[in-house]
């Protein structure tokens, strides 16, 4: 699943309209629109709300591993274009200083910049973007996926001769609307990496528990036994119906399998 | 060679090899750190998607320039020194140890190669026995050698 983390609604509105999510009613913490693969969390604003945003959304959908998580908002910078996209590839904590780097497949052929994120906004404008979530988002997106998979996308809101105003929600609509077409091939590139990478094997645990069911095993032999079907299955995704003999032992299988996979 | 980041350690972005390498490349971005460890240690990472689009960290090595091997890791010397001024190579062979050894595929080149030369030195110097020194112990000497 692809997660997004959007500080406001202004920003959220265009991602929600572009990929059609609908709202889920029955959470009051925050506001999740979902569809089947993408979900949309608007955290508010600053990294704390950020990382329970993740957290949340995380507990929301199920804690599965290595999705795809990313923070998308708009930021500041000396003297880039107002409406232009950037990527995110260091991010740094103006107040603990810790720093964080996202990876980019080739393919993510837009410019890059640092993003300072700050406790309170920052009219300071540099080289680096000014932001006040990635850094909690990245962190908390960090202990749920790997790091090929969480990245920060920002759109320039200000610059030091101009600003949009950020109570324009028509503004803001124009300008994120725009770029969702390289938003959404850019994250389509993301799940296409992870489809390649971690591609889920459907069903593997309710197999796995069926056979537990009809079969004794020790602890032991069923961390073995896990181990060696899944190895089965990422070959095989359906299982040979004579491979498991439910009238011989866990001992029995278990070789008969490692036989099989010449392992 | 052609790459995307560079990762520079904010401490080395004057000297002199660090100028020289950063010539011998073509890259987009320029990404500095505090340490290299803080983007090759961190542990959730993917080598293999990595692997698609590895960077270059330049880094300074701080010290164990030169260490000792295990006492039966010898070609007929008594004793045998190792260095790794490199981490990790550019090709992805199946067979070999690297594919796994680290965490990140970025190739790690510690530019301070002249500590290792006095290091070497200094080893040499402190006895008439003779011993072998293994060098590029976690790296391919050879591939990067361009650089």
């Amino acid at each position: 699943m692809i997660h997004f983390i959007v500080a406001t609604n202004f920003e959220a509105r265009p991602l929600i309209d572009f990929f059609k999510l609908k709202k889920k009613i029955h959470i009051e913490e925050f506001q999740i629109f979902n569809n089947e693969e993408i979900s949309l969390t608007v955290s508010g604003i600053g990294k704390i709300f950020s990382a329970l945003a993740v957290a949340h959304t995380y507990f929301q959908f199920g804690k599965k591993k290595n999705q795809i998580w990313i923070n998308f908002g708009l930021a500041g910078h000396k003297n880039l274009k107002i409406g232009k996209l950037v990527l995110v590839n260091k991010i740094i904590d103006s107040n603990s200083n810790f720093t964080f780097f996202p990876f980019f497949h080739k393919k993510f052929n837009f410019e890059k910049k640092n993003c300072t994120t700050y406790d309170r906004p920052d009219t300071n404008y540099n080289d680096s973007l000014s932001d006040m979530e990635a850094s909690g988002f990245f962190g908390a997106a960090s202990k749920h996926s790997t790091t090929e998979f969480i990245h920060s996308f920002k759109i320039i809101s200000d610059n030091q001769n101009e600003s949009i105003n950020f109570r324009d929600e028509k503004k803001i609509y124009r300008i994120i609307s725009k770029q969702m077409k390289n938003i959404n091939s850019l994250v389509k590139e993301v799940n296409l990496l992870k489809k390649k990478y971690f591609s889920e094997i459907p069903h593997i645990d309710q197999e796995i528990s069926k056979i537990f069911e009809k079969v004794n095993f020790t602890f032991s032999e069923k961390e073995q036994f896990k181990k060696i079907f899944r190895l089965h299955l990422l070959e095989n995704p359906k299982l040979e119906s004579n491979l498991i003999d439910f009238s011989c032992d866990a001992k029995t299988n278990i070789k008969k399998l490692r036989q099989y996979l010449k392992i | 060679m052609n790459f995307d980041n560079i990762y520079l350690e904010e401490e080395i972005t004057e000297l002199t090899e660090t100028k020289r390498i950063l010539n011998n490349i073509n890259y987009q971005n320029i990404v500095t750190c505090k340490n290299y460890k803080e983007i090759f240690n961190p542990k959730n990472q993917n080598f293999r998607i990595q692997k698609l689009n590895p960077s270059i960290i330049l880094a300074k090595k701080k010290n164990n320039f030169v260490l000792e091997t295990p006492k039966n890791f010898t070609i007929g010397y008594k004793k045998n020194f190792y260095f790794s001024h490199m981490f990790n190579c550019i090709f992805d062979c199946k067979y070999c140890f690297l594919q796994g050894m680290f965490n990140s595929p970025n190739f790690v080149i510690f530019v301070n190669y002249y500590d290792f030369i006095q290091e070497i030195k200094m080893i040499a110097n402190s006895t008439n026995e003779k011993f072998c020194f293994f060098s590029g112990y976690d790296c391919d000497s050879l591939a990067l050698q361009v650089l």
